[in-house]
């Protein structure tokens, strides 16, 4: 049986709000496995964004064990935590934060100097088909390519986990799909195991596993057996 | 109208960004501070010499003379415009003290018997005027008095025209006259080694041969308009006694020094302040800036409640103006502290019977009025982007900032760039106000510096020439009369003499160009080896043969070049008058002078080859010298350079280290204030982008890097751009405050760039590390989700 590259073991995640205590995540366990592509699909409040940040080492968990390639990361402290972002995350935010003082090029160019062995930042640029934009500062590009820039930066480091938070939740639908199709191909292509967050369900379709999430719980775990291609889902 | 609830956002708003506003109104403290200080030292100062001038009848015109008959003093009376006229003795003699082993000297001063002098009136510390009777009392000046720790009823002796006479301290007082003690021919004061004494006439006239005359004179015009004629006549009365000075009251060197003194503080007080405005101007520019693009939602949302574009300015105005008031209650506090110290410090220096603290309430309302205008200038662009946002536009994100420039973009060297490097260079030239801004107050910070510092560079080099080079010998002896060039070789055998060398003084009045200057010539063996004559480079300068060559300064004054020939009349003997051509002009910073070789005056003079001064080189201890020559009946006084060195050193070294000391430390908070506002700008302005790269794999000090060194690239363009200004603006503020009659060279050391570059450095290094601190607490998260 395969090994889990990510594994989260009884996490449990509270803080305080004025005088109530929030439990965002509660007693959570989950694993992923190298190469898949895993959708955290739930409400807001849901508690995936908070996972998603203990499992990249953004934030802590109150309780609980987070394990990367069979290392304990819930332990690490804050220098150990940014070389762990450093060589093993890439990632794709909802708002796509490009630095803005740097290219297209130069954006994937700078975090592909933090690798050790990362890609060519044009052969980046040109798998998401940005390679004309190269020289295009954020603010002269659309959202739908700078998406796919901050997509080409988030591979660029050849990283073994990629991380996306709603990277389609400021796009329209056709802008969206084309994000997505990027997302699928690198995944397919690349094999690192990527873990999106959102709250579109049809997004889950795409995925090799759906965990749903409610409350600060797993609700339920679904697996795709056949995974569809982006241009046959809609929302 | 701005309401409550806005005076209380106000109010939060102020807390919120407590450690910013704090260190602006730092700066426009301090520079109301300066201001407020240093004009009500001037005050002060400028009261208590104006009362103690109106008090004790400092008079309008003071003349030294040979010995002149007393019945010439009502016939100077009787000239129109002249209210009243007073003679005097004035003698200088070498003075023993117990306690005081090297050469000193004593300037007396006769006194009507028992009484108070109708003019210069002496105002008494300690003790009491001499006894009408008494031919040994004396009242004498404060400083040699502190100087030396003396009581009431000391004695000391003085040599007077060959006898020797010793004298009891009664009193300890000074005059309008006398603020500053110097010794005639002296440029420094020397506590320890000059006094003035104040005799009753029937003690020092007998001594002097004087009884029926005078050789010093001072007079009280009617009116001060009157001076020149009165000057003129009184010379042509004077003329065939033996007039050697007529000097009206600005020209006599207490006044000049008291005057001087005053127009430096009156200087400082407009110039320095200057710097710290602007540069409080600046920071509030990019605080306030800040505030409002941050704030743009809100504006908006105000804006279409239908709160008006003024009300808004006027909200952020208040922000600035709480800020400024704050710095200006500050100030106060920080002005009355250096109003009082320098005070108290000029107390040391400047004698004045009452010198009182003081400020004026124009002053008050001066301070508060630049601080208001810093709040106004640094607050009026910002507050112009209120009115051009509509609140659609403003409810909108702002528009992205486009980093695209032409120019950077395709020059060579910028592609060759480290990345990091292209974001820097980028984010300075894109923002190119506040890059001025913070760049203008690093320069202005350097440019304070400079201004502490250089003080200490000239008058070291002043030191150098005078004492260092220029100065070969231990010291010199003034003799009371001219004497054949033989006393020379006399003096020179004495045992313990290596090298003598005499030289000769004639005062003169020049004219040229219709302009008149009182000067001396001074005569120089050829081939000298201890003389003084030296240009600016420090170079020695040849003695003409037979020709004069005079200082440039005193060139530029009559409008004189090489050539032209100079009207001079002799002050001494019998008033010749002769036609000089220049021979050449020497490039020496040295007050008025004309040189020529000493056998060449005696040609002229048509005398033997005399000399009134002589200067030696010994091994001697400066005890055992004096014993040996104080008994000389020629000898005025014996200076010793080295302990006039070392006294000017104390008391220089005491000020200047204050001065530097001060403006290092405002240099410093101008330094750490602009780069700390703006970090903390950068760091609110650009948190988003800082946490993205924090969460992308950046180390902190890599991400803290891309916005420190945008500062630390401002620094290496903008410390060399002070360094030159401070280098004009320290050469105009010397041009400014130098006397004509004692000018200081101009002299910056690489030292002194050094450590102005280093305190900026270290105040910089300052500010990264508390924004560093600062960004290490930073919330990657919360930071995201704000702006998600």
């Amino acid at each position: 049986m395969q090994k889990p590259i990510l594994e989260a073991r009884n996490i449990t995640k509270t803080y305080q709000m004025g005088e109530v205590t929030v439990h965002a995540l509660k007693n959570l366990s989950i694993e992923f496995y190298p190469g898949e592509f895993v959708v955290l699909l739930g409400h807001s409040g849901s508690g995936k964004s908070t996972l998603l940040n203990i499992l990249g080492g953004l934030d802590k968990a109150t309780s609980g064990e987070v394990y990367f390639n069979h290392q304990l990361i819930s332990e690490y402290n804050e220098n150990q935590l940014t070389e762990y972002r450093r060589d093993s995350i890439g990632f794709i935010f909802q708002m796509y934060n490009l630095l803005p003082r740097l290219t297209a090029l130069e954006n994937v160019q700078l975090v592909a100097e933090l690798a050790n062995d990362p890609m060519k930042p044009e052969e980046a640029l040109m798998i998401l088909g940005m390679e004309h934009r190269a020289d295009h500062f954020p603010s002269q590009l659309s959202g739908g390519e700078q998406q796919r820039i901050s997509i080409a930066r988030a591979i660029a480091k050849n990283s073994p986990l990629l991380f996306c938070d709603e990277p389609t939740g400021a796009l329209d639908f056709k802008t969206g799909v084309l994000v997505l199709e990027a997302l699928q191909r690198v995944n397919q292509e690349m094999g690192a195991t990527t873990i999106v967050i959102t709250h579109n369900s049809s997004i889950a379709e795409l995925a090799d596993r759906v965990i749903f999430l409610k409350d600060g719980q797993i609700q339920n775990i679904k697996v795709n057996k056949e995974k569809k291609s982006v241009r046959d889902i809609s929302w | 109208m701005v309401n409550k609830y806005l005076i209380k956002s106000l109010l939060r708003e102020l807390l919120h960004l407590k450690s910013q506003i704090l260190s602006i109104s730092l700066i426009v403290g301090i520079g109301v501070g300066v201001y407020f200080g240093f004009s009500s030292t001037h005050q002060s100062l400028l009261e208590s010499r104006d009362h103690f001038y109106q008090e004790y009848n400092f008079p309008h015109l003071f003349a030294h003379l040979h010995k002149t008959p007393n019945y010439l003093l009502s016939r100077i009376k009787d000239l129109p415009g002249v209210k009243d006229t007073e003679g005097r003795i004035e003698h200088d003699a070498l003075l023993t003290l117990p306690k005081l082993k090297e050469p000193g000297v004593v300037h007396f001063v006769s006194l009507p018997n028992g009484k108070q002098p109708n003019y210069s009136k002496l105002f008494l510390l300690q003790g009491r005027l001499p006894s009408a009777h008494s031919n040994n009392e004396v009242v004498i000046s404060e400083s040699f008095f502190l100087a030396h720790n003396l009581k009431l009823g000391d004695k000391f002796s003085a040599n007077i025209n060959g006898s020797k006479k010793t004298f009891v301290i009664r009193g300890v007082g000074v005059t309008p006259e006398h603020i500053i003690a110097l010794q005639p021919g002296s440029s420094f004061p020397d506590d320890l080694h000059f006094t003035i004494a104040w005799v009753n006439h029937s003690a020092l006239a007998p001594l002097l041969n004087m009884s029926t005359s005078f050789n010093s004179l001072v007079i009280q015009l009617n009116q001060p308009h009157y001076q020149d004629s009165v000057k003129s006549q009184v010379e042509q009365m004077l003329e065939r006694y033996g007039l050697l000075q007529l000097l009206s009251r600005d020209k006599q060197m207490s006044a000049v020094y008291v005057r001087e003194e005053l127009k430096q503080l009156d200087v400082q007080a407009k110039t320095i302040p200057i710097i710290f405005f602007l540069v409080a101007a600046f920071i509030l520019n990019i605080v306030i800036s800040r505030l409002i693009r941050s704030q743009r939602t809100q504006i908006a949302t105000l804006k279409s409640l239908g709160i008006g574009n003024y009300s808004i300015s006027t909200y952020y105005f208040c922000f600035s103006l709480v800020i400024v008031i704050l710095g200006t209650i500050l100030g106060f506090v920080i002005g009355s502290w250096i109003g009082r110290n320098m005070v108290m410090l000029y107390g040391y220096y400047y004698h004045f019977p009452i010198l009182k603290y003081k400020f004026t309430y124009h002053q008050l309302f001066i301070s508060l009025l630049f601080s208001v205008l810093t709040a106004f200038f640094g607050t009026t662009k910002a507050l112009k982007n209120i009115f051009r946002l509509s609140p659609a536009e403003a409810l909108k994100p702002p528009t992205p900032i486009n980093y695209k420039n032409k120019w950077l973009e395709k020059s060579l060297f910028f592609q060759q760039l480290a990345i990091q490097l292209r974001m820097i260079v980028r984010g300075v030239i894109t923002t190119p106000i506040r890059s001025l801004s913070v760049g203008l107050g690093l320069s202005f910070a350097v440019v304070l510096l400079i201004l502490g510092l250089f003080w200490n560079d000239s008058l070291n080099a002043l030191m150098f020439s005078q004492f260092g080079i220029r100065q070969k010998e231990t010291g010199q002896i003034t003799l009371s009369r001219e004497m054949e060039a033989k006393v020379v070789k006399q003096i020179e055998r004495f045992p313990g003499i290596l090298m003598a060398e005499g030289y000769r003084s004639i005062p003169v009045k020049i004219k040229f160009n219709n302009q008149e200057e009182v000067s001396s010539i001074k005569g120089f063996p050829v081939n000298y080896a201890l003389t003084d004559v030296i240009n600016e480079t420090f170079t020695p300068l040849k003695i003409p043969k037979d020709g004069f060559h005079i200082s440039k300064n005193l060139a530029q004054k009559l409008s004189a070049s090489k050539g032209d020939i100079l009207e001079i009349e002799l002050l001494e003997g019998r008033k010749r008058k002769l036609r000089i051509p220049i021979l050449n002009i020497m490039d020496s910073f040295y007050e008025n002078q004309i040189l020529t070789s000493r056998s060449h005056l005696a040609k002229i003079l048509q005398t033997d080859d005399l000399v009134n001064s002589i200067l030696f080189r010994t091994y001697l201890d400066p005890s055992e010298l004096y014993a040996k020559l104080k008994n000389l009946p020629a000898v005025t006084s014996i200076t010793y350079k080295d302990a006039a060195v070392k006294k000017f050193q104390e008391t220089s070294a005491k000020f200047l280290l204050v001065f530097a000391f001060i403006f290092s430390l405002f240099a410093a908070a101008i330094g750490f204030g602009i780069t700390y506002n703006n970090l903390r700008v950068t760091l609110a302005e650009r948190d988003w982008e800082l946490s993205t790269m924090m969460i992308l794999g950046f180390r902190q000090s890599e991400v803290f890097k891309t916005m420190a060194h945008e500062i630390t690239l401002l620094l290496i363009v903008f410390v060399p751009v002070g360094w030159v200004l401070g280098f004009y603006n320290a050469r105009w503020i010397l041009m400014k405050l130098s006397m004509e009659e004692f000018p200081i060279p101009f002299s910056i050391t690489s030292l002194t760039f050094l450590i102005a570059t280093f305190v900026i450095v270290m105040s910089t290094l300052v500010s990264y590390f508390i924004i560093y601190n600062g960004l290490k607490k930073m919330d990657l998260v919360a930071t995201l989700k704000s702006r998600g």
